[in-house]
């Protein structure tokens, strides 16, 4: 499936903020969103440092890890919605988790949808982002 | 001077005793009634022989001046010899105290009364004969009434003195002191009917002599003898009645032989009554005790909680010693002790919880040091914190005894009493003996608790241990073949188009890492489910219901989170059950159901499979251990063919100590 997304949208400019508290992950996620075409304007690891960027970057979409340590990412989620002012600007939640384990939360959060983490891709970010029903 | 004048007083009495015996003399040299005699007795009984003097001189005083000296010297010397014997007799026989409750007392106080009347007798007929006073025949006669007129008065006198000595009984008071009047008045009243006539009705005294007895017991029954003592010899001496004969010593040997059978009888039947009423108060507490024993051992056998134990038992020793206050505590290491129960009358002990230092004075303190029962009868100033604690709650009179768990001093039971009641003086035995059957209880009870703790601290250490191991794997090993796999697409998506087997390779590695880490998900779920820690009961329990093979139909309606270990032991309750329906029930649907009330968890799961489940099967056996690690218990049901109904019931108020 992610074979095909590699060479879709590059000439489009999307740009993203990655929220999470594994610095392995941030640095993958950056890697291969950026060679998807993907502009990263931001990798930050807590809800505040989150607030912050996505007030200053002004990010198209704002990908939040579900488990940031000692926070909830749902709640990040909430904040980071409640406290935006300009429409159009997403946030996806991510997990190494499935996304069974937590799709009452994921239903229930302002969050546009959710993407596993092993299957993370331009592809999958658009798919959310047109609202089409989510194929991973 | 105190001395001089007891001595004085002593002799005025017994003066005066004389005096009246001589006033109701019939005529002749014997009185029919001696009275001197059993006063002088008793009081050297109470107050010692050096009180001697007194008796002395009143009976000197008493002497008969018209008769030879030897004589009146004889007579004198051979009343003291009397009393003193008597005094000692009483004093060996009966010990100290005067109590004469006991038909063998009787007795014994008869022997020595017995032999003072002779002593005295056989002095006086022998100085009486010698100084010419009585002729040679006379002689049987004058020492029978003389016999009889000295052990009579002693019988009446002496009990009425013994029975009267600690004061008036409490029957006396109030409506007692009515009913006291009405039958002395009627011995009185019966006693001048029956010495009316010339026919020998004494006996009609009888019912009134028995009223005292039974009401007022040996207090009663002595003042009854005494005022028909008085009547008798009274109206006999004014020459009226059945007594009055053609001869003063036929006369006198009627008089002296129905009151001394009228004291003897009287006397032997309070002592009776006393004893009837011993065994009644010993049956009635006996009864009690059984009562309160039955009552421990019906809440032991509910297998209560430790402080419902002890709390039982405090109440249950208040109750048993008639005390107004208890308390059970448990003693710790060094010379502290921690309350475990109190119970008052009240309402008012130490706080259950209240940890002490058992310094200073205290029944605690005696207890754990001497590891026997012990008594403390005022804490007015015992030093130490506790003493002053316990002086703050009016304690009074207190006692304690050991609680002894194998051969250990595990702790001790208090009873104390407030106000100026001193506990009784058989309270030390009774709260051993209580104490001793209870003790086993309680100690059951407090290693029960140890044991519920410990075996909650295993499962609840398992539970975190586990649960660390889960987020271990996922902050670690899982986040870094994530990020491997997102790495190994990114370089793919680099390789040059004319290497695609380089970029097939690449992707199928990544494939394989999502694989692995799918296993890996489905390990981390086995060990705790991360949306129970995120989440809560609720929502993973739904988590659960949208992974479970068989269609779960969810009703769950605890909204708020509980405690870990609660939450844990449910949601793996859950997934074992659900686990078993899908492997072993055969069911197309299965009910799951939490619920949460007056802090107990109730969780149940139901499914419509083929039932018959093996009650004992591991499966089972495991859920039910986990769930009584917690403290609660689980209920299955399963009849062949009716599917399984599980349901757990876990107290929520977490975990008890």
């Amino acid at each position: 499936m992610w074979r095909g997304a590699i060479a879709e949208d590059e000439n489009v400019a999307l740009r993203c903020l990655i929220v999470d508290d594994s610095p392995h992950f941030l640095e993958a996620a950056r890697t291969l969103l950026e060679l998807q075409g993907v502009e990263v304007v931001g990798l930050v690891s807590t809800g505040d440092d989150a607030e912050r960027h996505a007030e200053e970057l002004a990010p198209d979409v704002t990908l939040v890890d579900v488990d940031l340590g000692g926070e909830s990412g749902f709640d990040v989620a909430r904040r980071l919605a409640d406290g935006q002012e300009r429409p159009r600007s997403e946030v996806i939640l991510t997990s190494a988790y499935d996304e069974r384990d937590f799709a009452d939360l994921i239903e229930a959060s302002p969050a546009l949808g959710f993407v596993a983490k092993a299957e993370l891709s331009r592809r999958a970010i658009d798919d959310l982002l047109s609202g089409l029903p989510d194929t991973s | 001077m105190r001395y001089v004048a007891g001595v004085a007083l002593l002799a005025g009495v017994y003066y005066g005793a004389g005096r009246l015996s001589l006033a109701l003399q019939y005529t002749g040299p014997v009185a029919a009634i001696w009275l001197p005699s059993g006063i002088g007795a008793a009081t050297l009984y109470f107050f010692g022989l050096r009180w001697f003097p007194g008796v002395l001189i009143g009976d000197l005083a008493l002497a008969d001046t018209s008769q030879p000296l030897g004589t009146v010297l004889g007579t004198t010397t051979g009343n003291m010899v009397e009393i003193v014997v008597m005094a000692v007799l009483l004093r060996r026989l009966l010990g100290p105290g005067g109590r004469i409750d006991r038909l063998p007392q009787i007795g014994l106080m008869l022997a020595a009364i017995i032999a003072g009347s002779t002593i005295s007798a056989t002095f006086a007929t022998l100085a009486s004969r010698a100084g010419d006073v009585i002729a040679g025949s006379d002689v049987p006669e004058f020492w029978r009434s003389w016999f009889l007129a000295d052990a009579t008065g002693s019988l009446v006198v002496i009990p009425l003195i013994f029975a009267w000595s600690r004061g008036p009984s409490r029957v006396w008071r109030g409506k007692g002191a009515v009913e006291g009047a009405l039958m002395v008045g009627s011995v009185v009243g019966l006693s001048a009917l029956a010495l009316s006539g010339d026919l020998l009705l004494t006996y009609i005294v009888l019912p009134a002599l028995i009223w005292g007895v039974l009401r007022f017991g040996m207090q009663g029954g002595t003042l009854a003898v005494a005022a028909a003592t008085v009547m008798t010899v009274a109206i006999t001496a004014a020459d009226m009645g059945p007594f009055v004969m053609h001869s003063i010593t036929e006369a006198t040997l009627g008089t002296q032989l129905y009151i001394g059978v009228a004291a003897l009888t009287t006397l032997c039947l309070a002592a009776i009554e006393a004893e009837r009423r011993r065994v009644g108060t010993e049956v009635q507490r006996l009864a009690d005790e059984q009562a309160a024993l039955r009552r421990v051992a019906t809440i032991v056998a509910r297998q209560p909680t430790p402080s419902e134990l002890f709390a039982a038992v405090g109440e249950e020793v208040g109750r048993v010693l008639r005390a107004d206050l208890t308390n059970v505590m448990r003693y710790d290491a060094g010379d502290a002790a921690t309350v475990v129960a109190g119970w008052s009358r009240r309402g008012n002990h130490v706080p259950v919880g209240t940890e002490l230092t058992l310094e200073g004075d205290s029944v605690s303190a005696l207890v754990l040091h001497s590891g026997a029962a012990a008594r403390m009868d005022t804490y007015f100033d015992a030093p130490g914190g506790l003493a002053s604690q316990l002086r703050d709650l009016g304690v009074r009179s207190a006692v304690g005894a050991p609680i002894l768990a194998e051969d250990r001093l595990w702790g001790v039971v208090i009873a104390a009493t407030t106000r100026a009641r001193i506990l009784p003086p058989d309270s030390e035995t009774r709260i051993t003996e209580f104490t001793e059957l209870v003790a086993t209880a309680i100690a059951n009870a407090h290693s029960r608790q140890e044991l519920m703790a410990s075996r909650a601290r295993v499962v609840t250490a398992g539970d975190e241990a586990r649960r660390r191991i889960e987020r271990n794997l996922h902050d670690g090993a899982q986040q870094r073949l994530v990020s491997l796999g997102l790495q190994l697409r990114a370089t793919a998506t680099t390789v040059p188009p004319d290497m695609h087997e380089v970029a097939d390779g690449l992707s199928d590695t990544a494939t394989g890492i999502n694989d692995v880490l799918e296993e890996l998900r489905e390990i981390s779920r086995g060990l705790h489910p991360a949306i129970l820690s995120t989440a809560g009961l609720a929502r993973a329990l739904a988590a659960l219901a949208r992974r479970s093979a068989v269609p779960v139909e969810l009703e769950v309606t605890i909204a708020e989170r509980l405690p870990e270990p609660v939450e844990v032991a449910a949601y793996f309750v859950a997934s074992e059950a659900l686990a078993n329906v899908a492997k072993h029930a055969r069911a197309t649907r299965v009910r799951l159901s939490a619920s949460e009330r007056d802090g107990i968890v109730e969780l149940g799961v139901s499914d419509d499979g083929v039932g018959g489940a093996d009650p004992q099967g591991s499966g089972i056996v495991g859920l039910r251990d986990r769930v009584e690690a917690m403290g609660g218990r689980l209920h299955v049901t399963s009849p062949p063919g009716q599917g399984t109904t599980l349901l757990a019931r876990l107290p929520a108020a977490g975990l008890s100590r």
